[in-house]
């Protein structure tokens, strides 16, 4: 707790914002709890949301196109030429198979349906193990009218 | 034409009976609370299922059940892909900023979006900027669906076309008004509770049936793959529904791509088709001469067309002409495009062919899709409010694990369902592409037997509570804008609750008979509608708002030129569009990749020369004391 209350009172030191005469001291605020747990979700979650993307942009794009030739409605270069020629994984019709007798292609089953089976998975240590139950606090539309302060 | 069976009518009609009694019970609560918190919020008093399905329905669309399973059917599987960051849409979406923004709308009192961020920045311009923005973008959006709903009722009840589409569009509109306006947002939460069963349990049920119809599992892929070449779409135009189909046999050795209207120089009384060479960059197109009158109007007809092609001894050995999906042939074909054909394998692989030849697909687009679906989810407003209404934490933690079991449940099977469509419908022209959810249902499923009845019944629900469950959000939506953010907070702040509840009940019917007629003119592909109204949203919403609540530097300058400099971006990207062209995809990237980045960077850099923030909203929003 003491190195929370130490951490919070760096943050709020850093802040570039004007405290209006507020000095920094023993009676200052504290950071929002809820505040502090639901940017640490958020940030785990962006990074899950990159690594899917990463995974399942490349492994559909390599494994699952016919041709890798460019898009000419483009302005500008096509992004697919930064990563070099890509003639190499053009897919063979013939090649194409069905992972478990289940008529998905190969490329989906393991570009798509298999990422999104880890991502239930995903899912489920998230909300079960890492996301915080914060109290949400009183409901100021509630107190009243459902018209804040600066109506009245 | 084949007639929908009389039990699908009238199971689809006990749904909406069931529709009209959740309104009418809900509508009993707004007598009990505070009107405006009850009608535009529920109280704030959602539970995980209701969270959860209110969501989920509201996410998936009219686009999902309508427009996107008309892309699969003409693209095939390379539309997994193009959805695949649903797999995580929920956790971004829900996860990202559900929790904080809850807490965030309890400290204000805000009811609404605009409200959020006029609060916690104090600035009321920004507050009637978003405002207005989404007026412009629920307006479009609104329109696209209700065009959905129009053609669902058309279908279902096998209207004529030549007065099926309006009748279809004025008795969609008086269901989802009606029950809107009288029950508020309880109503549109429960609804959407029934709506998303509805939709779950048509789809786990057409599933089986749909394989069974292809004759099995391992049938689906290899009959895809022996369909010969086919257009993609026929030449733009509602007169132009024919079907190319190349003979297997020959298209191996002459490569056909395209096929191309064209008015001859010389006044011709019948049409001519010859096979041209070096009008493509990759082969051979298939040249029809129109016969038109002094005037240049076109006067061949679409079973003309059929007749010359078929009898010229080059081309008929080449390929057959259909009468496409329910059409005679009596009208005139035109106007004249260059498209292409696609082979049958071509569905199973990317990129997929546009009709204009090109990729549908291309790394650019599907990397930009994959940021789409899911960031861009964080920024609607639709979704935000839904956000804004649940009971605690532990509400929101359910909610986001049941819907993404949800969406894995839909969007796979939807993408299988409507690739083996293909087999079963293989002519449906693309100006009605965008009915193949229920023509699958209807004339499939529907006279399969009584019990199959039913189960079509339930799979025209699903898409029709989809576009419902959308439509009655965005309703809300946009008179909670109309009554709250503009009537309230900045023309009479001392509205009574008498006024404010009939204001309410005005305005929602209202803007649903404005949408109604700008939704009598149809539009192709549903789906790019809904793609641009969800890009606008996001480009405008989401920095300010998620900045907002996770950034204490962020000022109010820094959110306005967020918001504004965002939509300004996708407006002049998508600019194009309005004469004809395409939308700017800069460096093969989707606008609202660009609308995104340039959004957060004006919001980072203006809050920065704009700072500090004030330090009671800092304090108000990000400590305790």
């Amino acid at each position: 707790m003491a190195l929370e209350g130490a951490r919070d009172q760096r943050s709020l030191a850093g802040s570039a914002v004007d405290w209006q005469n507020t000095r920094v001291s023993e009676d200052s605020p504290r950071i929002d709890p809820l505040y502090r747990n639901a940017l640490r979700e958020a940030k785990i979650i962006l990074l899950t949301w990159a690594v899917f993307l990463i995974y399942t942009v490349t492994y559909c794009y390599l494994y699952g196109y016919l041709s890798h030739e460019g898009t000419p409605e483009s302005t500008g270069p096509d992004i697919g030429a930064l990563v070099g020629p890509l003639s190499s994984f053009n897919r063979d019709p013939a090649s194409l198979t069905t992972p478990l007798g289940l008529a998905i292609p190969d490329w989906v089953f393991y570009g798509v349906v298999l990422p999104w089976v880890l991502c239930i998975l995903f899912s489920l240590w998230f909300c079960l193990f890492y996301f915080k139950e914060d109290d949400l606090g009183s409901d100021g539309a509630l107190r009243g009218d459902g018209v804040p302060d600066d109506v009245h | 034409m084949t007639s929908t069976n009389p039990i699908t009518i009238a199971t689809f009609l006990v749904y909406i009976a069931g529709v009209f009694v959740l309104a009418a019970l809900s509508h009993r609560f707004l007598a009990k609370k505070e009107f405006l918190t009850e009608y535009f919020l529920g109280s704030r008093g959602l539970r995980s299922w209701s969270l959860a399905f209110a969501f989920a329905a509201t996410a998936t669309s009219g686009g999902s059940f309508i427009g996107f399973p008309s892309l699969i059917y003409s693209y095939g599987w390379i539309l997994a892909f193009w959805i695949s960051s649903y797999l995580i849409y929920p956790l971004c979406a829900m996860g990202g900023m559900g929790k904080r923004l809850n807490q965030v709308a309890r400290k204000s009192g805000a009811i609404t979006i605009p409200d959020v961020l006029r609060d916690r920045f104090e600035s009321p311009a920004l507050g009637l900027f978003t405002t207005c923005t989404i007026l412009l973008f629920t307006t479009c959006n609104l329109v696209a669906q209700f065009q959905a709903g129009a053609l669902i009722v058309e279908e279902t009840f096998n209207l004529p076309e030549s007065w099926g589409y309006i009748v279809g569009l004025l008795v969609f509109a008086a269901v989802v008004v009606i029950y809107t306006a009288y029950g508020g947002f309880r109503a549109v939460v429960w609804t959407d509770v029934m709506q998303g069963v509805v939709m779950a349990v048509g789809v786990v049920f057409l599933l089986p049936v749909i394989v069974s119809q292809v004759g099995g599992l391992d049938q689906v892929v290899e009959r895809l793959k022996a369909q010969p070449p086919t257009l993609v779409t026929s030449i733009p135009g509602e007169n132009n529904d024919l079907a190319f189909i190349l003979r297997r046999d020959s298209y191996q050795s002459v490569p056909i791509v395209g096929l191309q209207y064209v008015v001859s120089e010389a006044t011709l009384d019948y049409p001519r088709a010859t096979l041209e060479e070096g009008t493509s960059e990759q082969g051979w197109v298939i040249q029809v001469e129109l016969a038109t009158d002094e005037s240049s109007h076109v006067l061949t007809t679409a079973r003309e067309v059929k007749e010359t092609v078929m009898s010229d001894p080059v081309l008929g050995d080449l390929l057959r002409v259909e009468l496409a999906y329910e059409n005679d042939g009596t009208r005139e074909v035109g106007p004249f495009a260059t498209v292409h054909f696609a082979r049958g394998e071509e569905r199973l692989f990317g990129p997929g062919r546009r009709p204009d030849g090109l990729p549908f697909h291309p790394l650019g687009l599907a990397i930009s899709y994959f940021l789409m679906w899911a960031i861009t989810a964080m920024g609607q407003p639709g979704m935000m409010v839904r956000l804004m209404a649940f009971k605690d934490s532990k509400t929101l933690k359910r909610a986001m694990l049941i819907v993404t079991a949800y969406f894995a449940v839909i969007y796979i099977p939807l993408v299988f369902i409507f690739t083996a469509a293909r087999i079963l419908l293989p002519y449906i022209p693309p100006e009605s592409a965008d009915k193949a959810m229920v023509l699958v249902a209807t004339r499939i499923v529907g006279n399969l037997g009584p019990w199959h009845a039913v189960l079509a019944a339930v799979f025209v629900a699903a898409p029709f509570a989809a576009v419902m469950s959308t439509v009655d959000s965005f309703l809300l939506l946009i008179s909670s804008s109309i009554v709250r953010d503009i009537y309230q907070r900045s023309i009479n702040p001392n509205v009574t609750e008498k006024v404010a509840k009939w204001t309410s009940y005005v305005t929602t019917v209202i803007v649903g008979v404005i949408v109604t007629l700008l939704a009598t003119r149809t539009i192709d592909f549903l789906q790019y509608i809904v793609v641009f109204t969800s890009s606008g949203f996001a480009c405008t919403f989401l920095a300010p708002t998620l900045l907002g609540i996770y950034w204490k530097d962020m000022t109010r300058e820094g959110a306005l030129a967020s918001a504004i400099g965002g939509l300004g971006v996708i407006l002049v990207f998508f600019l194009p569009t309005l004469f004809g062209g395409s939308r700017v995809n800069l460096f093969g990237l989707h606008p609202v990749v660009w609308g995104l980045a340039a959004s957060f960077l004006l919001g980072f850099i203006v809050s920065r020369l704009t700072g500090p923030s004030p330090g009671h909203l800092v304090r108000r929003y990000f400590y305790v004391s």
